[in-house]
């Protein structure tokens, strides 16, 4: 249909392109990238393991779902996921405690000893009990911790250890400790009792597990752990008492089992030698199986149950079919082991499957655009009128987006480096160092009071006072309703200007990207930014046009009322009413460009200036129509590799605020100032930044007013 | 016999379209006793299926039972407690009319079986009690079986016999019944034998590899040990591969208990077991099977009766077995538990 020479406009796109526009608008891709993001997906596979084993042995045994079989399985699974956390809190800080079996039969003989046998009231038996049970933690947190020996050997031998304490105790004085059954309705409670409905190791399980995911999560102690188990070192570097900490897990994993082994003890009284006998690998499979690494460093409590109902409904379901002895032992093993895959794997891959879904290219039409040609008689014509522009700053600076004078004539600009850097007026051969920020300083405006304000990619928007002083003006405005990611932090704050009220309009290009990612951004193009608005007043950020292509340059228009902003990617420039009796509207003012603009200044003629930071290329505007090419080239081949638009050669174009385009400044063949993307003028000159560029340039524009400042043209009339 | 024909003949002829024939004498105990059996649920818990006596005694019950109308359903607890503790709620949810148990902890399900009797199902318990006394218990008494077996071990290795007096005791469960009263049974008839010295104790949880490492361990330490007082065939299979091993064959005695299976017979003739206490499958099933009829015929209130069927246990040696002394398990067992 629309075939290379042909030109097309909007009406003639076919159908299938307006279905490919249509999908590529409305279809999930973009939040299943943005889904892949979110730390909860680590648990998404686990729930979904979850709700199939439920789903499949629910229907296989018939009475899986009646009330009281419920009841006793969250009994039960009160019981053994107090152990899966017992094994997630030792994981979590990179070990493993392979004792935990071993401590919970203990746990359970000490328990049926001190109550049935030696008859002690519960309140000192259960205390003893699960000290007993943490002291055999503390014994492998001094050897791990402390002494440093390896927590799987280490362990193996305290589990042989107390595992033979256990058979001696058993048999020595099991009968005894079986025999006795003494009748106190403080133990029954502990196997029978409820609290409002819910089984009572049920309830003390929630009530831990709440308790350990505030701890973990919300808490310096918590935080510490998380960090020794992702990297001991780096946690040993920053000051951290790793041994310590390495050594209190395994106290707190004891004492956990402890809990465990007493509710145990409490429900069935079985002072049997199999006690416990292969949890150690249940504990482990239910907690790698819900997604805790076995590295260490990530791990939490919903992962921990989601792993131990997952188990033991498997483990529970398997005896009551009776399928041929064994084959439970042998599934719970390969569980083990398709865990330990997926573990592995996952981490592995995880960013390369989210790199290879987090990109999604949307549709971008743009309609052929106006010719550039030298004798095309278009106001874009091709020229050389910045041939001979001066050049400041050579070699000194590098990547200046937007350049700024102050009422001295001095001449500001960012670099890569995070440094505004000053150059002395009138001749501007000195420079400093003005201030130092970090990130990438991109838009500057001068305030009233003469604050340098500056949107820095990466950090946000910060002000420089002119005693030099660095200050953060705002890093984050409100998170959107609607979206998957928490996009309320600043990534990319590109340009801005000042109301004649104070409040500052910036624009962040994308909320989706890094500030080095702005290509990937521009192969996406899709409308990922937004301009927000910071009102000193109230100190408040709020978003006030969501949903923009790369906003780019924004410049108050005279009227007060009304700002221009250029979206890069779209091609064209826009004006929004912020106030006044059109408050709210927004009217394209050109539509179309031939390149991709960035900053737009005022003109000493009351017309504006734009700066395109590069020129479209037939190509690369079919491509922006075939979001399936660009996802396969996302796909396939290296970001470096990839379609980008083209920012080598740009230039200046003046236009009013009909949309109509009075003139631009070319140089032609790129020999001394190529690459703008923003430009200033001030008494008579334009000054020319360029993002990629390591010189600023300076450019006498014929018949300009010589008096005329932006400074004056901002705050003069008003003062 | 024309004549009684003719007589009946007539007979029916005068009462035809009267009344219904009066010839045929009604039994008043046959409807009463199929209708007590109609539709009942007997749920059987073994310890495992994964072993001969679990599995005659499953295939007994359930032969004796089926045909009156009882649905037979096994619940295999695969030496997992806490399956068989949550098959059993499951059970007494669904309101089964009797569960058959065997324990392997004498304490483990004392609580269950209370809810159970609550719920008006009865309790039978199989093979080992728990101490909890329900509706029936059928088994080997094991306190009968600990005298006779420390009465054997002191006759053949007490005072005046030459031995060393020390035996070995090779658990299976130590808090089952049997682990329990067999050797509370045995310490009591040693205490008036101070010659007689237990050198080991342990339990193998009736794994015969775990036996068989106590075992070897033991003929190690004691080198001059005088008998294995085994607690079940199946894990003193262990026991007998130490004594191989050590080349102690004959030298050690060796005492084991089981079901009468024709394995246990051939152990014994073949010298591997020297005294062998049979407590046979086949009774057991019946006496479960006895205790359960009674429950369901004359049903009084769940746990008011404390029924005890004991199964005798019988003495094999190699000179006493003979070729009809065994069963054959697999013959037994048949196709009737697939």
């Amino acid at each position: 249909m629309t075939s290379a020479g042909k030109t097309t406009t909007s009406d003639e796109i076919s159908l299938g392109e307006q279905f490919t526009a249509w999908w590529h608008r409305w279809a999930p891709t973009k939040i299943l990238g943005e889904i892949l993001t979110k730390r909860w997906i680590d648990n998404l596979v686990p729930m979904v393991g979850l709700v199939v084993v439920i789903a499949v042995f629910g229907s296989l045994i018939s009475e899986f779902f009646t009330p009281s079989a419920i009841a006793n399985s969250t009994r039960q699974l009160g019981e053994f996921s107090f152990v899966v956390l017992a094994m997630m809190i030792v994981m979590l800080a990179g070990g493993i405690d392979l004792s935990v079996g071993s401590n919970f039969a203990l746990a359970n003989i000490a328990a049926l000893g001190a109550f049935n046998w030696l008859g002690w009231p519960l309140w000192v038996a259960i205390p003893a009990v699960v000290a007993l049970s943490a002291g055999v933690g503390l014994v492998n947190g001094v050897l791990i911790g402390y002494l440093r020996l390896r927590a799987f050997i280490t362990t193996l031998v305290t589990m042989i250890v107390v595992r033979a304490v256990v058979e001696s105790v058993t048999l020595n004085f099991g009968p005894q400790i079986s025999a006795g059954d003494v009748d106190s309705p403080a133990w029954t409670f502990l196997s029978e009792g409820q609290i409002a409905g819910i089984p009572f190791s049920f309830a003390l399980l929630l009530l831990f597990a709440v308790a350990i995911h505030a701890l973990l999560t919300r808490s310096r102690p918590g935080w510490r752990l998380t960090a020794v188990g992702g990297s001991r070192r780096a946690a040993h570097n920053a000051g951290l008492p790793v041994r310590r900490i390495v050594a209190s897990t395994y106290v707190v994993s004891g004492a956990l089992v402890g809990i465990g082994g007493v509710l145990y003890a409490a429900r069935l009284g079985n002072g049997g030698n199999t006690v416990g006998v292969g949890l150690e690998a249940l504990a482990l499979t239910a907690a790698l199986l819900g997604g805790n690494s076995l590295g260490g460093g990530r791990g939490s409590v919903v992962k921990s149950v989601v792993g131990a109902v997952i188990v033991l409904t498997i483990s529970n379901g398997l005896v009551r079919l009776s399928v041929p002895q064994g084959l439970p032992a042998i599934v719970m093993g390969a569980m083990l082991l398709l865990s330990v895959a997926i573990d592995i794997k996952w981490l592995k891959n995880r960013h390369k499957l989210l790199a290879d879904v987090y990109v999604s290219p949307g549709y971008n039409y743009l309609p052929p655009p106006p010719s550039c040609e030298p004798d095309s008689g278009t106001p874009y014509a091709l020229n050389d009128r910045l041939r001979d522009v001066e050049v400041i700053g050579k070699g000194e600076i590098e990547s200046p987006e937007d350049v700024i004078l102050d009422r001295d004539d001095h001449l500001y600009c960012g670099t890569r480096h995070g440094d505004i850097v000053r150059f002395f007026g009138p001749d501007h051969k000195r420079s400093e160092v003005f201030a130092h920020i970090g990130g990438q300083p991109l838009g500057l405006a001068f305030d009233r009071a003469g604050n340098l304000l500056v949107c820095d990619g990466g950090m946000g928007l910060y002000m420089v006072t002119p005693e030099r002083e660095v200050r953060v003006v705002t890093d984050e405005t409100n998170r959107s309703r609607w979206s998957m990611t928490d996009d309320s932090r600043l990534r990319l704050a590109d340009d801005l200007d000042i109301a004649a009220d104070g409040c500052i309009y910036f624009s962040e290009a994308t909320t989706r990207y890094e500030m080095h990612e702005w290509a990937i951004d521009g192969h996406e193009s899709r409308p990922n930014g937004r301009i927000i608005r910071y009102d000193p007043r109230s100190g408040s950020t709020r978003t006030v046009i969501p949903g923009l292509m790369f906003p780019n340059g924004i410049c108050m228009t005279h009227d007060g009322q009304s700002f221009l902003y250029a979206e890069t990617y779209a091609c064209r420039v826009s004006r929004y009413w912020f106030d006044g009796p059109k408050a709210g509207a927004i009217e394209k003012v050109v539509v179309n460009l031939p390149g991709f603009p960035d900053n737009i200044n005022r003109a000493s003629d009351g017309n504006f200036w734009l700066a395109l930071v590069g020129m479209r290329s037939p190509a690369h505007d079919l491509a922006l129509r075939m979001p399936g090419f660009r996802k396969r080239m996302s796909r396939d081949i290296a970001a470096d590799e990839w379609m980008a638009p083209n920012i080598n050669t740009g230039c200046v174009v003046k236009f009013d605020l009909t949309g109509r385009i009075v003139e631009s400044l070319w140089d032609l063949g790129g020999e001394n100032h190529p690459m703008i993307t923003s430009m200033r003028e001030h008494r008579g000159y334009l000054y020319l930044g360029g993002i990629s560029n390591n010189r600023i340039g300076k450019y006498r524009i014929p018949g300009a007013d010589p008096d005329w400042t932006g400074q004056d043209s901002y705050w003069r009339s008003r003062k | 016999m024309l004549r009684h024909l003719f007589l009946a003949g007539m007979t029916a002829a005068a009462f035809a379209g009267v009344s219904a024939p009066a010839a045929a004498l009604d039994d008043p105990t046959r409807a009463p006793y199929y209708e007590a059996f109609k539709g009942k649920t007997v749920a059987y818990l073994p310890i495992t299926m994964a072993a001969n006596i679990t599995a005659s005694w499953a295939a007994g019950v359930k032969r004796s039972l089926e045909p009156l109308g009882v649905k037979f359903v096994i619940r295999d607890g695969n030496f997992n407690i806490d399956a068989t503790a949550q098959a059993i709620t499951g059970l007494i949810d669904q309101k089964v009319d009797v569960l058959i148990v065997q324990n392997t902890d004498v304490q483990a399900f004392a609580k269950l079986y209370k809810k159970a009797q609550q719920a008006g199902i009865y309790v039978v318990q199989m093979g080992m009690q728990s101490v909890v006394q329900t509706d029936g218990y059928a088994g080997p008494d094991w306190s009968s079986l600990g005298e006779k077996m420390a009465a054997a071990a002191i006759a053949k290795c007490g005072a005046g016999t030459g031995k060393s007096g020390k035996v070995a005791l090779v658990q299976g469960a130590v808090t089952s019944a049997n682990g329990i009263f067999v050797t509370q049974a045995i310490e009591a008839a040693f205490q008036s034998h101070p010659e007689m010295k237990i050198v080991t104790n342990q339990g193998s949880d009736w794994d015969p590899s775990k036996a068989h490492a106590i075992a070897s361990t033991t003929l190690q330490q004691n080198p001059d040990l005088c008998a294995f007082m085994g607690y079940w065939e199946d894990e003193d299979q262990g026991i007998v591969a130490a004594v191989k091993e050590g080349g102690k064959t004959g030298e050690v005695f060796v005492m084991s208990s089981g079901i009468g299976e024709q394995k246990s017979c051939d152990m014994v003739s073949n010298g591997s077991f020297d005294l062998y206490y049979d407590y046979d499958s086949r009774i057991v099933a019946q006496q479960i099977v006895d205790t359960i009829s009674s429950l369901l015929q004359s049903r009084p209130k769940a746990g008011t009766m404390k029924a005890l069927q004991v199964t005798p246990l019988v003495e094999m040696t190699k000179a006493s077995v003979t070729s009809q002394s065994c069963w054959s398990a697999a013959d037994y067992v048949g196709n009737t538990l697939k």
